[in-house]
């Protein structure tokens, strides 16, 4: 009985979500027919697995110092060798992963919300709403993203927290005008008319129907943007802005292990790696992810 | 007076690859045009007849096939062609072709006298001035009043009808022997349309232009057309001259087409049942078979072919296949 | 027959660069009668579309007022969504009216959700789905995309969405413009169907004259921001008096060449909005000009026969 009508309700639920389904399934295509996205995709699905099961895959602890092991040759012990305390540096790059998705997920988390709120309401009711935003968003671009984040993060103090927030300082206006942009062709399209004569109020037309138009745009920039923030995260660290020792962070271990690049390579080249190879990653994916959205390969979808 | 045939398409078989699977655009679609005809294609959305005339220009884009069939134009088969010699000779110069959307067509950096000017230029050897004079007698031949300043003056400020005006003027410029217009008047306003409408009659009449015009709309061609083609689902059911295929219709399409749009005859719309077929699957035999009221078996079974009922009319369909 | 909606002066003035203004609606009044099919033709830059909107108040008239049912409502600072029920609208593109990334369901349902017309989920579907068959469709659409629509199936989609309202009158702008020839019957032979279900009044607007002599029973041609000729829709067909009228009833084109008369091809292009001519708005292309007067003086709206309205100097 219990079979009859778990059956019956994934049949109906199927129904429901058909049109979710064709969707997924004309994405699944469209992402197969893109190799370079493909390559993205697994790049970062290493990243995150990587991230999340650190503390199975990795071989030692990435804070325990082996003082007699300072500076060793990569070798059957240690795959990528060790640094100048003695640890051992696949598993601080492995940890690593996990650091700096922290990092991109949490600027993006005060990002995104942030500047999607403003935007919308920019861009909807314009006039000195518009004004005011768009000065302030304006005074925050004027300046290059690097300096404007130290001078954030050295104010604040240096912390991997504080660089964040620094981080997510410099990045806000970029969601900002991106969401005002798409806000402004929006609002002037008739299902937007037709909503304002059904008698929806301007709250209801902003969150249900000019928000969820905006989110692949934002999305896109923001798979793009994930390689910046990991950029300046390591120049932040490589300064000694962001993260702090022990922390196995990516951008403080090629700022510490700069001093041995000639005789120890390994030390400040193989985090530097793990960075190129996660921007790369992000980059392809962004790419694969906008041409996929793009409404002309789509039916009808905008 | 025995009339030359111009256009003559053969079996044209167009099919689109696209994601949800081959989109069989074009059936088998014949079709003539004679010298100095006014020749107008008649169907709805999806009906096949812009594909006609970018299969005849060469212009058939990816994801798009032209699978088998003969264009012949002046004698030779266009598909069979060098698509290089068809670029340089043929589109542009032989047969030139119009837009819904003047305005898309015109380059917005160049002013309205340029345009025209190096159309001439580049298909004629003449001098620079001696293009300057005939692009004002172009613009006047289309009834552009100022030319001179209009010439000077840039497509955005020209309205909708101007613009297509200036469109005609530039087609006809390298005197082709075929000019295909695509909707050109549906964008437009009634009167201006009127305006437009006469001026190609004219032009046909005058300078023994052909021209074949697309349209959706059964009453544009009743007025200007001298012999129509009525296309459904990528098939042509019905050809002849106006007045045949207006006041006779035989292919039942035809007649629940003249039944359903308002025109002077109409008290009420009557409807055609059903809907237009997806053309990925679309049905079998002959297209129209599942709205048809007089459908029988062999409707289902096999495609008719074009038959001539009364002189210059021809029908596909089975109703007609023993009453030749 | 009694008056449901009345329209006196309307002007809508669009500001246009410094210190200039389209002209849109320059001075209409009309009034609508329960049940009516009112047609409102005219070509582009009539202003036809703007007043629709007017009536609807999705736009603020500059000056005028609105009557509905005896009430006037052009004063009102925020229309009430009470009032918002009662007047609902079908665009003329159902490719852009409909929300693309939201359900169906969700797409009809909005309004009744705004009003708090339904109680909880179960009886919001039922009425979905009632509707959905009074539009010609089955509830298997509910959950589907608007792409995946076919355009005479949105265009009943949008129809639902606004007749699921109950609203007294709706404006339709030009539902069918968009449309095949073969889906424009039957989208045209639901609403009038409708409007005898449902007990609505429509204001029907259209550049295809044909169209509104099957559709309308009163219509009224609009040229710059004036209505030129109003009356039954017969009698303006039968007996057209406006110099514009008569030229474009000349040049529509017509199936049988026996009813072609000469054509009256206007000359020149529409005015633009922003400079309409003084006086007649017609005089500049007007083949039966007086003189002086249509340069100068406006006409007004004179009865010439019952129930047949022109306004042109030939007639004062």
């Amino acid at each position: 009985m219990n079979k009859e009508i778990s059956q019956n309700w994934i049949t109906s639920w199927g129904k429901r979500h058909a049109s979710e389904i064709s969707d997924i399934k004309e994405t699944f295509y469209l992402v197969k027919k893109s190799p370079l996205t493909i390559v993205g995709l697994a790049i970062i699905l290493t990243l995150v697995v990587v991230a999340i099961f650190a503390p199975y895959i990795a071989p030692y602890d990435p804070v325990t110092m082996h003082l007699d092991k300072r500076l060793a040759v990569p070798s059957k012990d240690h795959l990528l060798g060790t640094d100048e305390l003695g640890r051992d540096i696949l598993s601080r790059i492995i940890y690593g992963a996990g650091v700096a998705l922290k990092i991109m997920l949490i600027v993006l988390a005060i990002d995104l919300p942030l500047g999607i709120f403003l935007g919308l309401i920019a861009g909807y009711f314009g006039g000195w709403i518009d004004e005011i935003i768009m000065r302030i968003a304006d005074i925050f671009m004027a300046f290059p993203r690097l300096i404007l984040a130290m001078a954030i993060g050295a104010a604040l103090g240096p912390n991997l927290r504080n660089t964040m927030i620094a981080i997510a300082l410099t990045m806000w206006p970029v969601y900002a005008r991106l969401a005002r942009g798409e806000t402004l062709s929006i609002k002037e399209r008739t299902f937007i008319e037709a909503e304002k004569a059904l008698g929806s109020s301007n709250l209801k037309i902003l969150i249900f129907n000019i928000l969820p138009l905006c989110f692949s745009t934002l999305i896109v920039r923001a798979t793009l943007d994930m390689g910046n923030i990991i950029r300046i995260a390591a120049g932040m660290s490589f300064l000694g802005l962001g993260a702090q020792p022990p922390t196995p962070d990516w951008g403080l271990m090629v700022s510490s292990g700069r001093n041995f690049l000639i005789n120890q390579w390994w030390v400040p080249t193989f985090p530097g790696f793990a960075i190129l190879l996660t921007v790369f990653g992000f980059n392809l994916l962004g790419d694969g992810i906008r041409d996929i959205s793009d409404p002309h390969l789509r039916r009808g979808k905008n | 007076m025995v009339q030359e045939l111009l256009l003559e398409i053969k079996d044209l078989e167009v099919n689109f690859y696209t994601y949800r699977g081959v989109v069989k655009a074009l059936n088998g679609v014949n079709l003539r045009i004679n010298k100095g005809e006014f020749f107008g294609l008649v169907g709805e959305t999806g009906c096949g007849k812009s594909v006609t005339a970018s299969a005849v220009l060469n212009l058939v884009q990816n994801p798009g096939k032209i699978e088998k069939g003969e264009i012949i134009f002046q004698g030779m088969d266009l598909l069979k062609m060098d698509k290089e010699e068809i670029r340089k000779n043929v589109r542009g110069k032989e047969i030139t072709m119009i837009m819904q959307y003047p305005n898309a067509a015109l380059n917005p950096v160049v002013n309205n006298g340029e345009q025209i000017l190096e159309a001439l230029i580049a298909n004629k050897k003449i001098s620079k001035e001696a293009a300057k004079k005939r692009t004002i007698e172009l613009l006047k031949e289309v009834n552009i009043p100022e030319p001179e300043k209009i010439a000077r003056q840039y497509p955005h400020q020209l309205s909708g009808g101007m613009a297509q005006r200036v469109m005609i003027a530039m087609m006809l410029s390298t005197k082709p022997a075929l000019l295909i217009a695509d909707e050109p008047t549906t964008a437009l306003d009634v009167s201006i349309q009127a305006q437009v409408l006469t001026l190609l009659k004219d032009l046909v009449e005058k300078n023994q232009t052909t021209i074949l015009l697309i349209t959706h709309d059964l009453s544009v061609v009743a007025e200007t057309c001298d012999r129509v083609g009525v296309m459904y689902a990528g098939d042509m059911v019905e050809t002849g001259k106006v007045d045949q295929v207006i006041n006779s219709a035989k292919h039942p399409y035809t007649k629940g087409l003249i039944n359903a749009i308002p025109s002077e005859r109409s008290k009420e719309l009557v409807e055609i049942r059903g809907s237009v077929p997806d053309l990925v699957e679309p049905p079998t035999g002959c297209r129209f078979h599942p709205r048809c009221d007089y459908a029988k078996t062999i409707c289902k079974r096999r495609k008719p072919q074009m038959l001539e009922i009364e002189r210059n009319h021809f029908v596909a369909c089975f109703l007609y296949e023993n009453k030749k | 027959m009694e008056e449901l909606i009345q329209l006196k002066e309307i002007k809508k003035y669009f500001p246009w660069k410094k210190q200039k203004y389209v002209k849109a609606v320059d001075g209409v009044s009309i009034s609508v009668n329960k049940r009516d099919i009112f047609g409102l033709v005219g070509e582009s830059g009539s202003g036809k579309t703007t007043l629709g909107r007017v009536i609807l108040r999705l736009i603020e008239p500059t000056s005028g007022s609105v009557f509905f049912n005896g009430r006037e409502i052009s004063k009102i600072k925020k229309i009430d969504k009470t009032l918002r029920k009662k007047m609902q609208i079908v665009f003329q593109d159902p490719y852009s009216s409909l929300h693309p990334r939201k359900k169906i369901k969700d797409i009809i349902g909005s309004g009744l959700r705004t009003h708090h017309m339904v109680k909880n989920e179960v009886e919001l579907i039922e009425k979905i789905e009632r509707f959905l068959n009074l539009v010609g469709m089955g509830k298997e659409h509910l959950y589907r995309y608007p792409h995946e629509l076919s355009g005479g199936q949105r265009q009943r989609i949008a129809i639902a969405r606004a007749l699921i309202l109950n609203p007294e009158f709706v404006v339709l702008d030009e539902p069918t413009s968009s449309l095949d020839v073969s889906v424009q019957a039957e989208i045209l032979n639901l609403l009038k169907k409708l409007r005898e279900e449902l007990n609505l009044t429509y204001i029907f607007i259209t550049h295809d004259l044909f169209l509104t002599r099957i559709i309308t029973e009163k219509i009224a041609i609009m040229y710059l921001g004036k209505i030129m000729e109003y009356g039954d829709t017969e009698r303006v067909f039968r007996n057209p008096m406006h110099p514009y009228t008569r030229a474009l009833f000349s040049v529509i084109p017509r199936l049988d060449a026996k009813m072609r008369s000469k054509k009256i091809i206007l000359q020149g292009e529409i005015p633009s909005p922003v400079n309409p001519p003084l006086g007649c708005r017609f005089h500049t292309r007007c083949i039966n000009k007086i003189g002086a007067v249509c340069e100068k003086t406006s006409p007004d709206l004179k009865e010439i026969e019952d129930n047949h309205f022109v306004a042109c100097h030939l007639y004062h």
